[in-house]
């Protein structure tokens, strides 16, 4: 597999993170996590900043007047009056940015170690979504503030807009939340970053889905040491201040935070025909990536129907919840019969692990045949 | 009929320790030439029933091993397989196992040195622990007292866990023939019964015998064809 | 070993939670409006600012990482004399306590046997 070497760069850092921090906490171990941890942050401090923002963009006076109230007084406000506001800002300015980077991680670490594909296409596929979305909800997140910066992001983005064909001017409409930047816009970025961060909770559902028990929450010790990564990070990088947005004016300078206006950065070097072609281009292929590596498939596992005893053993211990309890046949002695799906079989064996009855196996590694072979080392004579 | 041979049978996952290096094309291990591997997709797909089938057939010793706890290539099957061995769920090890007998290693694929430095010190601790008790099918317990087994095991053999019980006596399968055998109270703790850790069902009474009927010339029989 | 150092490490994260406490009075002073009672209080017995040496570290650390710092608008040019300081400097201690938390739980959780299992005996 192209992507060993990789894995063994992989495996080699992770034995020395476990030496450092024992298998107990080693965070590589709680990748996909991570990213949900930071999201957790992104709502507690998302939720506080909401409290103080005003979506609208009015400024009938091209500097701060003490009456002048809108998006950028109020992030203004948060900033420098409310005690503690800059560094939840920073906070969650920071907590995207590192969310980004662990999902990033994240995706990295699976595909290393080859788990993406098949059973687990699913996660895979959602996964691509997610990113996609986190990236969106983290650049509205920069028009929300409504300085120069905004400004330029939110014209830019419609200029993107009207270099796609057909549905172009709709998108660009239903961007602008109507034909030009007004009070509406603004309610409209406010509507999409939290409207689409929730929406971030089902497509994690959906992540989610095929796993029994997932590791959602890292452990306390990794809990601390990423929020005081963030806290570090907001005490030593602190946010710039900036310019309210003036639309009359054209700034043409900003600050680019690479984690989620890489696509504008882009913009700037390509013609917009080509940006939207590489982001779906991308896309495709990320998606396509569990494909280009074929292996055997996988043989799910198969009930022998006249042993189970409808323990549900298996069904409680399959990591992939590929196995289902139906009520039993009539005429059976038992209430419930295990019955496999085999989409979701990873051929893993830990049904066959928890039977005490014989009666699930793979097909292609019969546990009787196993024992055999085990029974026959035991008794060879040296 | 079989001895003491020290046999140690590792039962280990595809993704643990890359041991493919060591091991002759017999699947022994080439530093140490009496430590056999059997390979398994996931180490949850370890049966207890498996160890126990090793330790009757007259293993010595079995070592376990998964990948790294917290990074199973399948999720959860190392620990799945430590919580049986561990008894925190079910199916688990029968008490007749001698539990000194069994270790578990979690180890990634690049830990090959480790592997074999704990191989080797297992093997030292089982040649410490003295041989096993061979199986001695439909003989009454006179067999010698070659190990000295804690006080604590003497009321193995008398006290099946429930569970096994209900375990169909329909099973076909003649290699499951040794689960089979309930343990009535009629295997009373004997004294010289007590020795054999890993044979207790077969130095039996004569009565059990009679009771399971054709058990004992499965277990034969699946001997001869091992 | 490990075991031993269980209760001087207990000892040094007790002390530094209360380090960090103590820097809460600053932090919270900007929020006191001057005519409030609670402000007039605290002011009797509390200096204006943090130890000079603890301010001059901040201030190293800073000018030290100042090719990372983005520098864009005069806030951050200008960190330790903007009203925002002392929120950054309790995020910073902060942040250290949770660190000292973390490798305090780290090393009273961590097993020996991590990566072996060995099943008791008894039964």
């Amino acid at each position: 597999m192209y992507t060993e070497p990789l894995n063994k760069i992989t495996l080699k850092l992770e034995q020395y993170t476990n030496a450092i921090a024992t298998s107990k906490y080693n965070p590589f171990y709680y990748h996909g996590a991570l990213p949900q941890f930071y999201l957790w942050v992104l709502f507690l401090s998302g939720l506080l900043l909401f409290a103080y923002y005003i979506p609208t963009v009015d400024n009938a006076y091209a500097s701060e007047s003490p009456n002048l109230i809108n998006a950028f007084t109020s992030v203004s406000y948060i900033t420098n009056t409310i005690p503690f506001g800059v560094v939840i800002r920073a906070l969650h300015r920071y907590a995207g940015d590192a969310m980004v980077l662990t999902i990033i991680l994240h995706m990295l670490r699976v595909w290393f170690t080859d788990r993406y594909r098949q059973y687990r296409i699913v996660q895979w596929l959602s996964g691509v979504a997610l990113l996609a979305l986190v990236l969106f909800i983290g650049q509205t997140g920069y028009y929300l503030i409504w300085d120069e910066r905004s400004l330029v992001l939110t014209r830019m983005t419609c200029t993107a807009f009207d270099a796609i064909p057909l549905i172009g001017q709709s998108l660009k409409w239903w961007f602008l939340n109507g034909t030009e930047i007004t009070n509406y816009t603004l309610a409209n970025f406010l509507f999409i970053h939290i409207g689409l961060s929730f929406s971030l909770l089902f497509g994690l559902w959906i992540h989610y889905v095929r796993m029994q028990r997932p590791v959602v929450t890292p452990p306390p010790v990794i809990n601390y040491i990423l929020v005081a990564i963030l806290l570090l990070v907001v005490a030593l990088v602190p946010l710039e201040s900036s310019k309210m947005a003036d639309l009359t004016q054209q700034p043409t300078e900003f600050d680019v935070d690479w984690f989620f206006l890489w696509p504008y950065w882009m913009m700037t070097v390509m013609p917009l025909g080509a940006y939207w072609l590489t982001l779906l281009v991308g896309t495709v292929v990320l998606c396509c990536l569990p494909y280009f590596v074929r292996t055997k498939e996988v043989e799910a596992a198969e009930v022998v129907i006249n042993k189970c005893t409808g323990c549900s053993l298996c069904a409680k211990d399959c990591p992939y919840a590929a196995i289902e309890m139906v009520p039993a046949p009539a005429g059976s002695r038992f209430k419930l019969l295990a019955t496999v799906k085999p989409y979701r079989c990873s051929g893993c064996g830990v049904c066959v692990g928890a039977c005490a009855f014989d009666a699930i196996d793979l097909p292609d590694l019969l546990d009787s045949d196993v024992t055999d072979k085990i029974k026959a080392i035991a008794q060879l004579q040296t | 009929m079989a001895d003491t041979n020290g046999k140690v049978v590792t039962l280990i996952c595809e993704r643990a320790v890359d041991l493919d290096q060591h091991l002759d094309e017999q699947g022994r291990l080439k530093d140490e030439p009496n430590v056999s591997v059997v390979k398994f997709p996931c180490s949850g797909m370890i049966q207890p029933l498996m160890i126990e089938a090793a330790m009757k057939a007259g293993a010595s010793g079995v070592i376990v091993c998964g990948c790294q706890l917290g990074d199973c290539y399948y999720r959860e099957g190392n620990k799945m397989i430590r919580e049986r061995l561990l008894g925190q769920r079910p199916p688990g090890l029968k008490k007749t196992v001698d539990r000194r007998r069994v270790i578990a290693l979690w180890l990634a694929r690049p830990q090959i040195a480790r592997f074999l430095a704990e191989t080797k010190e297992f093997v030292g601790v089982l040649k410490e622990l003295g041989p096993v008790e061979a199986p001695q099918p439909a003989k009454p317990a006179t067999a010698p007292a070659a190990a000295k087994p804690p006080a604590a095991e003497k009321t193995e053999p008398g006290k099946e866990p429930p569970a096994q019980k209900a375990e169909p006596a329909k099973a076909p399968a003649a290699e499951k023939a040794e689960k089979k055998e309930p343990a009535p109270a009629e295997a009373t703790p004997k004294p010289e019964a007590a020795k054999d850790k890993g044979a207790s069902k077969e130095a039996t009474s004569p009565s059990e015998v009679k009771q399971t009927g054709s058990s004992p010339d499965t277990q034969t029989e699946s001997k001869q064809e091992s | 070993m490990i075991k031993q150092l269980a209760t001087p490490l207990i000892l040094v994260f007790a002390l530094v939670c209360l380090g960090t406490t103590f820097f809460l009075p600053w932090a919270e002073r900007g929020t006191l409006t001057p005519n409030s009672k609670e402000s007039s209080d605290i002011r009797t017995w509390m200096p204006s600012s943090p130890p000079e040496s603890l301010a001059g570290l901040f201030t190293d650390v800073q000018n030290t990482l100042t090719g990372v710092v983005a520098t864009v608008g005069e806030e951050s040019k200008d960190a330790q004399k903007s009203e925002n300081f002392k929120f950054y400097c309790y995020a910073f201690f902060l942040s250290l306590a949770m660190v000292a938390a973390a490798i305090g739980i780290n090393i009273i959780g961590r097993e020996e046997s991590e990566e072996k299992t060995i099943l008791p005996l008894k039964k």
